[in-house]
């Protein structure tokens, strides 16, 4: 065996600096900070600190306000995983069928992508405001009162839909590629064997997703879960009151709104742990799901 | 079991790139056609129109007496072994082989029975519950063709089923599709480049240039009698030799110092002979009353075993040529060799448009 060797045993570590700076510094640090922070009660005005144990999470655990904003959360994170991928899906299989001008087709389906999260928000603010916007005119034409900032349901709505459109374009991208993986001959072998087309793409197609859904699906928990922070912060024009707001938005709003830093803390290690198994199941479930060969 | 027959069937795709320029071929029923040709001749094009996966420009295919151009691809009552052999990665070989038939909603033992008679006969009966990335080349290459068995089709359509495989499989393959074939009498169309499996497997070849049909026949016509020079070039391995022979007014002449003793009339003006490397007799002296005389000048020899190639030119500095001759050949590099070819042996093809020349027999003089 011939070992790959450096001169100088210390160049590799020199090459990982940036990588390693980036990560220690904005990653680990911080992260080793809340863990300190959540078994302490810490002054607000930052006199001082006491050491409280589990108190912290036993506090946000047994707070039904928590409780609320968890059930809250998973039900945003269901809603706009199922919406965004079951969309995107579809508009990646139309748009695979396109024959004429598929790529400025699919340059337009891709475009939301580079919209920023609080953009999207000002974006929907605009569109659904409770005096002009014109979507809330057109739900009016329905019967349907729309009152955003207000009504909880309501907002909670604007918030989901904003989130979805935001999220079709990457998943968009991912299975669109994932369609043009699938081999043309099994297609063409599936062509042969079954005339429904819709009954092909169930048994033959979307199984031969499967792998791209999956990783689409982690991506898209994670994303629901901590990413949307931009699009309800400018929904809610900061001043949450009684509207809907995920997990990751308590965390912001107990530790700067609230100064509870350890409570606060106590909550982000709660998420931290949350992402740490979607990532252990992500990557088992993906080494096992893979067909191809 | 069905008659497959195309009428003037064209393929131009977009940006008026003809692909397939009209062809006409009857299939009998049971019969094992071969397309033959170099890649982008159209003969995959063809074997695509005939499974309903390629749009038919014009013309009529019709299988089992009915026109099917407009007919989806699993309604043609046919089935098709691809090249990688396109098996879904994620059913069993049990489903893959059932996927058709569940689909086309046939009772549930029938399935389990055809797959079970199919299996045993492809000899995959112990993996139909393995995957098939858990198969080899020449496993996956059987459940593709179990796949296609199990339909009781009325035509098998192979795209080049052997390619993916190694040499030595891919002649025990060879084998057992034309078994395959032979006991179940299914009408077949099968496609490749190769000529050997092309002359072994057909009853009759279709041999496909450019997307014109250059010659149809079995495949010892089609070797003895080639009808252009290419199906001459490309049927033969080492190709046939070429030759030019020019009109000297009262008779042909091969070149200097060889003789032909072939006369015949006819207003081309350039003429192409042909000669199989194995059809020249190397002659012990100068002298010979055969219909084609000439001297080889050796430049190297190729012993591959059980035959030899000799390479070399036509005299000192005419076209070069390869003959074939059985066992291991003792010639060296520089020498000359006397070479003769009996009148039978000859192909005269026109030169322009490479079409065979018939030859009267009794033109040959002496």
């Amino acid at each position: 065996m011939k070992r790959v060797q450096f001169r100088h045993s210390l160049l590799p570590y020199f090459l990982l600096i940036p990588q390693l700076s980036i990560i220690g510094l904005f990653f680990l640090w911080p992260a080793g900070e809340a863990i300190r922070a959540s078994f302490y009660l810490e002054d607000p005005f930052g006199f001082g600190s006491t050491f409280v144990g589990m108190d912290n999470y036993i506090d946000t655990m047994s707070n039904a306000e928590y409780l609320n904003t968890a059930w809250f959360t998973l039900i945003f994170t269901v809603v706009v995983a199922f919406f965004s991928l079951s969309i995107s899906l579809l508009l990646a299989v139309k748009a695979d069928a396109v024959l004429h001008a598929r790529s400025s087709y699919r340059t337009l389906l891709m475009w939301v992508y580079a919209i920023a999260p609080p953009v999207a928000g000002l974006v929907s603010l605009m569109l659904f405001d409770q005096h002009l916007g014109p979507i809330t005119d057109l739900a009016a034409l329905f019967g349907w009162e729309l009152r955003l900032g207000v009504n909880g349901f309501d907002t909670a709505f604007v918030m989901s839909t904003t989130a979805i459109w935001k999220q079709i374009p990457v998943n968009f991208i991912f299975f669109l590629s994932g369609l043009q993986s699938v081999p043309k001959s099994i297609q063409e072998a599936a062509a042969i064997d079954c005339k429904s087309g819709t009954r092909r793409f169930w048994s033959v197609t979307f199984p031969l997703l499967a792998p791209t859904g999956f990783f689409l699906l982690i991506i898209n928990i994670t994303y629901a879960l901590f990413d949307t922070f931009g699009i309800i912060d400018v929904l809610i024009k900061s001043e949450p009151g009684n509207n809907p707001i995920t997990l990751v938005y308590k965390v912001y709003n107990d530790a700067f709104r609230g100064n509870d830093l350890g409570g606060s803390s106590a909550q982000s290690v709660v998420l931290m742990i949350l992402v740490f198994i979607l990532t252990i199941i992500q990557f088992r479930m993906i080494e096992r799901k893979v067909h191809y060969n | 079991m069905a008659v497959i027959s195309l009428q003037d069937v064209r393929k131009v795709y977009a940006g008026n790139v003809e692909a397939v320029k009209g062809v006409s071929l009857t299939i009998e029923n049971g019969e094992f056609i071969v397309l033959v040709g170099p890649s982008g001749c159209g003969k995959s094009t063809l074997l695509r129109m005939v499974a309903g996966l390629e749009e038919i420009t014009s013309g009529t295919v019709q299988i089992g007496g009915s026109v099917v151009n407009k007919v989806e691809p699993a309604d043609r009552d046919i089935a098709m072994v691809f090249q990688n052999y396109a098996l879904y990665p994620h059913m069993s070989v049990y489903d893959n082989m059932a996927y058709g038939l569940k689909n086309r909603g046939m009772d549930r033992d029938e399935i389990a029975n055809r797959v079970r008679i199919a299996a045993n006969k492809l000899e995959i009966a112990e993996y139909l519950d393995r995957k098939p990335r858990a198969l080899s080349g020449g496993q996956r290459q059987r459940v593709a063709m179990g796949r296609a068995i199990v339909r009781e089709p009325k035509a098998f359509l192979f795209d080049e089923p052997l390619s993916n495989l190694d040499a030595k499989l891919r002649v025990q393959m060879r084998l057992e599709i034309k078994k395959l074939q032979k006991s179940l009498g299914t009408t077949s169309l099968y496609v490749t480049h190769d000529q050997l499996e092309a002359m072994t497997l057909a009853d009759r070849l279709v041999v496909l240039n450019g997307g014109v049909v250059e010659q149809i026949g079995t495949p010892i016509e089609v070797y003895e009698k080639p009808q252009s020079t290419f199906v001459a070039s490309f049927i033969g391995s080492p190709a046939m030799n070429f030759l030019p022979v020019t009109n000297v007014g009262t008779h042909w002449r091969l070149q200097q110092g060889s003789g032909l003793r072939v006369h015949f009339d006819t207003d081309v003006n350039e003429l192409t002979l042909g000669v199989r490397p194995e059809d020249f007799t190397i002659a012990n002296g100068p002298q010979s009353d055969e219909a084609l005389s000439a001297s080889l000048l050796v430049s190297a020899v190729e012993l591959v075993g059980a035959e030899s190639f000799v390479h070399g030119t036509l005299g000192e500095t005419g076209p070069e040529i390869i003959v074939r001759v059985h066992g291991k050949a003792g010639y060296v590099a520089g020498e000359t060799l006397a070479l003769t070819a009996s009148y039978e042996k000859l192909h005269f093809f026109d030169t322009k448009t490479g079409k065979c020349l018939k030859v009267s027999p009794s033109r040959a003089i002496a």
